[in-house]
């Protein structure tokens, strides 16, 4: 752009201002460059990715991840609704409005609806949260002007009652009211944002450790066992202790989370984890690893059970009195008071407290879902109360708390932590705490499996799983003193018993004696056998193995003998 | 020489406009494309959902359960009816199944038959 010289007038001209064109002509062309620059930077280089911003507006917040079983089947998802809501400021004709509003969708209250938007101060009121598609396109139709839509996302439940427990559920606003879904707002929210996939807008599900088809099997076999033995209550576990995952937890009665109002009786809670009972008998499982773990005892030790143990002004006594010396399998076959309580006193007392501290009973245990009890121990510690203790007096525990203990007894001595959220064997393995030796889980072993071939529990011997179990019948507490006639009965076992993978435990709450019964109303009639055909349930599903003796095959061909003879 | 310049320097604005439309209206097009597809995916994903939700809630153990003790005359699964491979090599015949089953012969049925 500069003036080319002339040469006419012999040498070069200056034209006046010429190098005030020149300075703005190079200042003009600064400015472009840097427009030029910064444009390149800003298409070529950066690249704006319109992504983003379109799917935000459609999706401004996290989503709340699925929920899905330990297979990936889903149990809790998002599905999008509409909500109704309307701006009083802008409806004209409050009167037709609602008229036409109470014609299309049968469940608004005209009077309460009249009131709502008769308030011209308000811009903003719900008039129905979540309605359907088909009274969404109805109320479409009608047209009214500040009558309009906002597009929700809405919890639903596909698979209703099934682990319901577990699960919990969310409030209108997707928040988490109970169970897992409020560990996914509260606690876990760490875990939950560790979901979240790197665009930010979708989510990978949270798997939790349920299987449910494990859970059905146990749910409907706790069911039938409450019509049969006319329970009032009925709850279960099934716990993988190598892992410390919860396979299954029922607790009935149970609800459905998918219910519009979620007024739940007191009676629909999680029993397994946020009550605590004395599961009696089966706490004796306990104090025999202490004594064995101690060496106080062994296999081979001998009690004697012939008279009522005295303590102070207070007697110890057997349900199934034998009123003989006792070896220590017998007394652990035939739930013997006396002997467990002497087994405890060879301990003592300070060494009683010291393991119950040591398998965690002095704890509150926490898992994921937030409805957790502390044990209920007692507060002043005598020779009489650990002589109790010892066969489960006094001493209440979270039933979860309580196969969790067990589970670890008889897997090896190593006791991982419960979670309802699937695990894997190296994460348990970090978590796994040694609470008693292996020889004395080896003979927790043989007890457990001798109770089942000749004990109380033989109802639960389901031949070729290798099942393994203790009983506990206990009375349950009414105005403070122990009822005969209100009955806690639980069993606590496991299988395969060689290698135990997985245990089960079965609570029956105040079951009824029955003609099939023979009358007996105690755990050995009535929560075994229950527990008997959810292991043979669970057991294919599982992926146990079933191994037959020599033995199994001779009791095998007798059944089927008897089974013909009677059919 | 000024006036070539000028002339150049119009053209090239003309041009450049030109090609600043025609590209800024492809955009356009492209971005409406995309936000299309966009809502195209969030509705598949939403319908996935609700198919997912669907399959699950049609899967329920107690529904099938239901439908099965209804309709079909099958019983829980036994331990004694597991039966190991080596058991099941034993049993099987020399001769390839196939060969058999074209001479209409019910292996497999026979097989179940002799071990029960």
């Amino acid at each position: 752009m500069t003036q080319a010289p002339d040469d006419r007038f012999g040498g070069p001209v200056k034209l006046a201002g010429q190098n005030r064109i020149r300075l703005v002509a190079i200042g003009f062309s600064i400015a472009f460059l840097a427009i030029a620059l910064q444009l390149a930077n800003l298409t070529i280089l950066k690249g704006v990715s319109v992504e983003d911003d379109t799917l935000a507006e459609h999706q401004p917040r996290l989503p709340r991840p699925d929920i899905v079983d330990r297979n990936g089947v889903v149990i809790a998802t998002d599905i999008a609704v509409a909500s109704l809501y309307a701006d009083p400021r802008k409806i004209i004709d409050v009167e037709e409005a609602v008229e036409s509003l109470t014609a299309t969708v049968p469940d608004l209250d005209a009077k309460a609806l009249r009131a709502k938007l008769m308030q011209p101060g308000r811009a903003f009121v719900w008039l129905k949260r979540q309605v359907s598609p088909e009274e969404r396109d109805a109320v479409y139709n009608l047209g009214i002007p500040g009558v309009g839509f906002v597009n929700e996302r809405r919890r639903v439940y596909p698979m209703g009652r099934i682990a319901a427990h577990t699960v919990g559920y969310v409030d209108l606003d997707s928040k988490g009211i109970a169970g897992i879904e409020k560990y996914l707002d509260d606690r876990g929210a760490i875990y939950t944002a560790s979901l979240g996939e790197d665009s930010g807008h979708t989510a990978s599900p949270a798997q939790i450790a349920t299987d449910t088809r494990v859970q059905h099997a146990l749910a409907d076999e706790l069911a039938s066992a409450v019509a049969k033995f006319k329970a009032i209550a009925a709850g279960g576990i099934v716990l993988d202790i190598t892992t410390g995952e919860i396979i299954a937890l029922v607790s009935l009665p149970d609800f459905n989370p998918n219910q519009e109002d979620k007024k739940f009786r007191k009676e629909q809670a999680n029993m397994m984890t946020s009550g605590v009972f004395e599961l009696g008998s089966v706490i004796k499982a306990i104090t025999f690893a202490m004594a064995f773990d101690y060496g106080v005892t062994n296999l081979n030790g001998k009690y004697d059970a012939r008279f009522p143990l005295v303590i102070g002004n207070a007697s110890i006594s057997d349900y199934h009195a034998q009123r003989r010396v006792l070896t220590v399998p017998e007394i652990f076959t035939n739930s013997s008071n006396i002997g467990t309580a002497k087994m405890a006193l060879d301990v003592g007392i300070e060494g009683h407290q010291e393991f119950l501290r040591r398998v965690g009973l002095f704890d509150r245990l926490t898992t994921e879902v937030p409805e957790s009890a502390k044990p209920l121990l007692p507060k002043r510690w005598s020779k009489l109360v650990t002589a109790t203790a010892a066969f489960g007096h006094g001493f209440a525990v979270q039933p979860l708390q309580g196969i969790s203990v067990i589970g670890g007894l008889l897997n090896n001595g190593v006791m991982t932590a419960p979670t309802f959220l699937k695990r894997d064997v190296a994460e348990a393995d970090v978590l796994a705490k040694r609470i008693v030796k292996p020889e004395t889980s080896e003979k927790m072993r043989y007890l457990f499996r001798l109770n089942v071939t000749e004990g109380t529990a033989s109802k639960a011997d389901v031949i070729g799983y290798r099942v393994g179990g203790k009983t506990g019948t206990a009375e349950k507490v009414v105005g403070g003193r122990y009822n005969p006639d209100k009955l806690l009965n639980s069993f606590i076992g496991a299988f395969p018993m060689d290698n135990p993978r997985y245990a089960i435990i079965v609570m029956l709450d105040e079951p009824k004696a029955t003609p099939e019964t023979y009358g007996f109303a105690t755990a050995g009639w009535n929560a075994v056998p229950t527990a008997g055909k959810i292991i043979e349930r669970i057991a294919p599903l599982l992926g146990v193995r079933p191994i037959f003796t020599e033995e199994d095959i001779a009791k095998l061909a007798k059944l089927a003998k008897s089974a013909k003879k009677d059919g | 020489m000024h006036k070539f310049l000028n002339a150049c320097l119009v053209l090239a604005v003309l041009v450049s406009a030109f090609v600043l439309y025609s590209l800024e209206h492809s955009t356009r097009g492209l971005e409406r494309n995309i936000a299309r597809l966009q809502r195209d995916i969030l509705e598949e994903r939403e319908s996935i959902k609700v198919l997912g939700a669907e399959w699950s809630s049609l899967s329920r153990p107690d529904r099938l359960q239901k439908l099965a003790q209804e309709n079909l005359k099958l019983k829980t699964i036994t331990a004694s009816q597991f039966v190991s491979e080596s058991e099941l090599a034993e049993k099987v015949p020399a001769e390839p199944v196939i060969m058999l089953e074209k001479k209409g012969k019910d292996v497999i049925g026979d097989i179940l038959k002799e071990m029960q």
